[in-house]
């Protein structure tokens, strides 16, 4: 098989674009993505892909959807690859040969509503030692890249940890006048991590020691302290 | 008569490893991304050489802290010059140097094409460790010929419709010039020509139509064809992202290149928008050597360190070529 394959010629997982393996959450990621890569008005598809086509594009994500995130029907689907049989066409158009049943079924199913909750991690790289890992100090600025390179916005952050984005951009910023007392910090700090999948303790900790040697160097009793 | 496509074939295995650095629209970053990953390789203790290409707005020394030297690309344009080792010159970071492409004739700018083959061999001849070659705007020939020979391609794109429209033509014309490249008939390479105009009269209309067509008139063809569009692996780069929307536009861009032209894209990494940017070009330098812990660096030595692992492992293939630095990591620029 040459690289260049039409792509109502593709299997499931080439046009999700993940491999054989893929873990459910890469193909959660995987079908988000490209969900938004060709819904319509997209800034990356507009210029390449009449609103016909990226209607048939999303048509082939959501029936290759549609099979891997289903467990069983992932699982014949891939005894039906395995088995070398010719690989079935599964745009809306041509359809009918081998995977006809299957993809009927996966049509027919509802599609389960909890997609909301696992978080969307488009990670450009693998975690990064340097950037992440079991040493380094986290700044504010560190968790910041760490959230970008998840491909999260605040408000993603906000909506499974509850802490509300103006604590969320003072804790990234270090604007630690703004924020309230340490035990506070640590807990946001903690939970902001969890959710990015870092060593939450190890994170808080990091951060909350930074955070105390700012109120440390800063005097005490805002009175006496300002002129 | 050679064309660039020959030259790669004949090019020496251990030449430095030559990255272009392209995408299409002006002030997307491209000069500012060369200098950087310039600058954060030559801190990883690798000589390195940057080649100013864009005569008619040549700005890479400026953003180096370079006065603009008599000297230029120009003059081996020109002929004044044969040995591209004469004009270089240093810059304030050490293992950095610099051809810059200042004082250009502004009645034909760019080399011609025979031009274009002794310049694409003589930057195989540099004695450097990596050579990046800045781009200037538009798809031209005598651009997209650097982007084409390079080991290695970065395509440049920040998140506007203009840019990322223009990124597309960009790809659009690698990708055609390339297959026609590749190709060994005449006939299959006037298909290609045909196809590169979007209103053809055979309804070639994507790269898949064309590849349907070639292989109706020659089978071997077709296997050339895929070759070529196998082995195109341009890297995207995103700048001035301001959102993890703006992150995602890479992820995007690199499922069009898959889906569209059939080629597998690397997403090579994104640069924030960052103030430290800014400031860093008012101190004509670059940001990696002037704001080593802001966003923006740290993204950007990223990527640079994906070009280093990158270039060791075709360099392996290549086979190896001299002593090299141990393997280990970008080490952390130091302001």
């Amino acid at each position: 098989m040459t690289g260049m394959t039409e792509f109502d010629d593709e299997d499931h997982y080439e046009a999700l674009e993940v491999s054989r393996d893929a873990t459910a959450d890469e193909i959660e990621r995987a079908y988000r993505l490209l969900n938004a890569t060709y819904g319509s008005g997209s800034l990356a598809t507009y210029s390449m892909f009449g609103e016909e086509e990226s209607a048939a594009m999303r048509d082939r994500i959501e029936a290759a959807y549609r099979v891997l995130s289903d467990p069983e029907l992932r699982r014949s689907y891939d005894e039906v690859l395995a088995g070398g049989a010719p690989l079935p066409a599964a745009s809306a158009a041509d359809e009918p040969v081998v995977l006809a049943p299957l993809v009927e079924a996966a049509l027919a199913k509802p599609l389960v509503e909890t997609r909301a909750q696992a978080p969307a991690f488009d990670r450009i790289a693998e975690a990064d030692e340097e950037e992440e890992g079991a040493d380094v100090e986290w700044t504010g600025a560190r968790l910041r890249r760490a959230r970008l390179q998840r491909g999260l916005e605040i408000d993603d952050v906000t909506t499974a940890t509850k802490i509300t984005p103006a604590y969320l951009r003072f804790l990234e910023e270090e604007r630690f006048d703004d924020l309230p007392a340490v035990v506070y910090v640590r807990g946001f700090i903690a939970s902001y991590a969890r959710f990015l999948g870092l060593d939450a303790q190890g994170v808080a900790r990091s951060y909350a020691a930074r955070f105390e040697a700012h109120r440390r160097a800063k005097p005490k009793g805002r009175l006496l302290g300002r002129r | 008569m050679p064309t660039p496509h020959t030259m790669r074939v004949d090019a020496p295995p251990s030449g430095p490893h030559l990255l272009a650095v392209g995408g299409g629209k002006g002030g997307v970053g491209k000069t500012l991304l060369t200098a950087n990953l310039a600058a954060a390789l030559a801190q990883a203790g690798r000589r390195v050489v940057v080649v100013d290409t864009d005569l008619e707005g040549a700005n890479l020394h400026t953003v180096l802290g370079v006065a603009a030297p008599r000297m230029s690309l120009a003059d081996f344009v020109a002929k004044r010059e044969t040995d591209l080792r004469r004009l270089l010159v240093d810059t304030p970071i050490p293992g950095l140097r610099l051809i810059a492409g200042t004082h250009g004739h502004l009645g034909t700018p760019q080399p011609r094409s025979f031009r274009r083959v002794a310049l694409l061999g003589e930057l195989r001849k540099l004695p450097a460790d990596h050579v990046l070659v800045d781009l200037g705007a538009g798809t031209h020939p005598s651009v997209m010929d650097y982007f084409l020979v390079g080991d290695d391609g970065i395509l440049v794109l920040t998140p506007e419709p203009t840019s990322v429209e223009n990124a597309y033509s960009f790809l659009r014309a690698a990708f055609y010039r390339r297959l026609r490249l590749a190709m060994t008939s005449e006939s299959a390479r006037r298909l290609v020509h045909q196809a590169m105009d979007q209103g053809n009269q055979r309804g070639i209309r994507t790269p898949l139509d064309l590849l349907r067509e070639i292989r109706t008139i020659a089978p071997e063809e077709g296997e050339r064809f895929a070759n070529a569009v196998q082995s195109f692996r341009p890297r995207i780069v995103v700048n001035a992202a301001r959102s993890a929307e703006d992150v995602r536009l890479g992820f995007a861009v690199r499922s069009v290149c898959k889906k569209y032209f059939g080629i597998d894209a690397d997403y090579a990494g994104y640069v924030n928008h960052d103030e430290a940017v800014t400031q860093a070009i008012r101190q004509r330098r670059p940001v990696v050597v002037t704001h080593p812990q802001s966003d923006a660096a740290v993204y950007l030595v990223r990527i640079a360190r994906k070009i280093l692992d990158a270039s060791r492992r075709s360099r392996d293939v290549r086979g190896p070529a001299r002593a090299r630095v141990p393997v280990g990591h970008v080490r952390r620029p130091i302001a």
